[in-house]
């Protein structure tokens, strides 16, 4: 029996769809792929092409397994701005520190269907953590300092034309990361401490912890501390939402 | 003049090859909507573990996607969702709610069946703008799903088990060549993401030296966020040789997948082992969204024949038990005294089953040219369609 003939639409279908699905293939093996001289040379390229609804990676639980478990922890200032500016010295009320993330996984503990919630403070250490790694020493301490009187936190407002002065593009580029993760955390601290404060929140300070998991090898005899790792930012303003977004957190 | 050479001779008996396998690629796209039975159960089983997902998430959906989310701002601005897929990151409570319930409802259609060449593209566009609210929380099957929704976006998904095929049915509508090509091209791009994700997946972990000395299971099990039956993770872990075989068949099964798909019997090695290690992840992990996704997509690759005979046994096993064949009849007696069974709707659901498989015996006749297909060997053709 002779093979159906395809019709002229369809034709044309096939070949222009066909084509530009075998370029998205080709292009999401380059993208979502092991690092090679051709990935490097398309990177651009495929940075503005899968920006956004595309975005994919497929290193799951790789090359390095998940080894460690990640905290966030925060605390605040629960006194005036002034008298929190003037520290214990001045009478300033501080909360004890809070481990958001320990608090949230004691949910999905024996819970296969926990929400979402349950990983919230652990996502935000998961993007904190290696974009901080990326700090220089200094720039580390300049993170690791106070600043709550508004006064940028490496010194310059990282989107002025100044900073491109201050700052090689490079540089520039790993502290502009740096400074919306840290918003992301001061802002997720903001509205934690808020839960059990409500406005007396003026100022919060966050920790990051790792600790490693005992080794394999150490599996029926784990030290009975394990190995710690902090990264911290400083205290920080408060940062404010508007109502909608406070009435979501009350 | 030149000798006759034996490869000259089998170059001139070759010269039609290039034409015939045109011939034979053209006539897989055009004459039929292949794996129509895998992607309905990658439509019902995608579709339900979306919904569930989605409900299992209402109580705190307004702090991780909605207006709460606020805090992720600065972040996610920069992540390339603009115009409708960066709708609700300003968006109050009210929008951000009909947003969550039109979502729901979206994955309860696309699961169902209903109206699916306007609902998947929907469902794309509504779910890809709640996750694009907090990427960070999303989990491979969050990023798989979207991708996929997009693929299924060209297919025929609801031609198998499905409200549309009732209609269809009833309407005896007819499938055109356009929308087999775009179905057909749908499916090899689920088969090749499909592929991507493990082979890549392998292709990192080789990489890894607690993966190269077979021991990187036993890391996650033993962290608080993946560890989440603690006695359960020492137990798995307590003796070296199964963490040795688990890590090595993860690595050696996803590396392998895309070439054991070639023959039917590798195949159904591969589907097996990566059943099992998504069962074990998502039980012991406590990742069921994201297994239950990437298992369901799984799917597609397994043929139609199959799928027919997993449900006519899963029906047997539902009706013929003693429970069933107990209560059954009760249930046909009481639909049979209601008043819509007096109309006839009690009885039209069968008919309209009935015709669907006429339909489809119609449809293979003249696909095949032969009175003898029926569904079931309808589904014994969509073996070569398993890549």
């Amino acid at each position: 029996m002779a093979p159906p003939r395809i019709r002229r639409l369809p034709a044309v279908v096939l070949a222009t769809v066909g084509l530009l699905a075998a370029g998205h293939i080709g292009a999401t093996l380059a993208y979502t792929g092991p690092d090679t001289p051709v990935k490097a040379a398309l990177q651009p390229a495929l940075n503005r092409y899968f920006l956004g609804p595309l975005d994919q990676g497929w290193n799951l639980f790789a090359p390095g397994p998940y080894s460690q478990d990640e905290y966030m922890l925060v605390r605040a200032c629960i006194s005036e701005m002034d008298v929190c500016a003037g520290g214990d010295a001045a009478g300033a009320e501080f909360t004890e520190w809070r481990n958001v993330t320990a608090e949230e996984l004691e949910a999905a503990e024996y819970n296969i269907f926990a929400d979402r919630e349950t990983r919230q403070s652990k996502v935000v250490h998961g993007r904190f953590w290696p974009v901080a790694n990326d700090l220089t020493d200094e720039q580390r301490g300049m993170a690791e300092a106070n600043h709550i009187d508004g006064e940028p936190v490496f010194g310059v407002d990282l989107s002025s034309p100044e900073a491109s002065e201050v700052y090689s593009a490079s540089e520039l580029g790993t502290l502009r990361t740096y400074q919306r993760l840290e918003d992301v955390a001061v802002g997720l601290g903001t509205l934690v401490m808020r839960q059990e404060h409500g406005d007396a929140v003026t100022l919060v300070e966050v920790r990051m912890l790792r600790e490693s998991v005992p080794g394999f090898s150490q599996r029926h005899d784990p030290p009975s501390e394990p190995a710690q790792h902090w990264t911290s930012i400083g205290w920080r303003p408060a940062t404010e939402f508007d109502e909608a977004t406070l009435e979501a957190w009350s | 003049m030149t000798a006759p050479t034996p490869v000259r001779d089998w170059l001139r008996t070759q010269r039609t090859a290039p034409g015939r396998l045109l011939d034979a690629v053209v006539t897989w796209f055009i004459a039929d909507r292949h794996s129509s039975y895998g992607i309905a159960v990658m439509r019902i089983a995608s579709g339900a573990f979306l919904l569930g997902w989605l409900l299992v998430n209402l109580p705190i959906a307004s702090r991780i996607w909605g207006p709460g989310s606020a805090y992720w701002q600065p972040y996610r601005e920069i992540l390339g969702y603009d115009g409708i897929f960066g709708a609700l990151q300003h968006a109050g409570p009210v929008p951000f709610w009909l947003w969550y319930i039109a979502s729901i409802a979206l994955a309860l259609a696309f699961t169902l069946g209903w109206r699916t060449r306007i609902v998947t593209p929907l469902l794309f566009i509504f779910y890809t703008t709640l996750n694009g609210q907090n990427t960070p929380i999303s989990d491979g099957g969050n990023y798989f799903i979207r991708i996929m929704l997009i693929y299924l976006i060209l297919m025929d998904v609801s031609r198998r088990w499905s409200l549309d095929a009732r209609r269809r049915a009833r309407l005896e509508s007819p499938e055109t060549q356009t929308g087999s090509v775009l179905h057909n091209i749908g499916l090899c791009l689920v088969v090749a993401q499909i592929c991507i994700v493990y082979l890549e997946a392998g292709l990192y972990k080789v990489q890894g030296s607690l993966w190269q000395n077979g021991t990187a299971v036993y890391y996650p099990l033993q962290s608080v966020a993946y560890g989440i039956f603690p006695p359960l993770a020492d137990l798995l872990t307590y003796f070296a040789l199964p963490v040795f075989v688990a890590t090595y068949v993860t690595v050696l099964a996803q590396i392998a997948f895309p070439f054991l798909l070639f023959h039917r019997i590798t195949r159904r090695v591969a589907l097996l082992a990566l059943l099992g290690m998504h069962l074990s992840i998502a039980v012991v992990m406590g990742l069921p969204f994201f297994s239950g996704i990437m298992a369901s997509a799984d799917a597609v690759l397994v043929s139609g024949a199959t799928w027919v005979a997993i449900v006519g046994w899963l029906r047997l096993v539902l009706t013929e038990n003693p429970l069933a064949r107990r209560l059954l009849p009760r249930l046909r007696r009481g639909g049979d005294s209601s008043p819509g069974a007096e109309k006839g709707t009690g009885t039209r659901k069968e008919g309209a089953g009935e015709t669907s498989r006429a339909t489809a015996r119609r449809a293979a006749t003249r696909k095949k040219g032969t009175s003898a297909d029926g569904p079931d060997a309808e589904a014994d053709q969509e073996e070569p369609a398993q890549v």
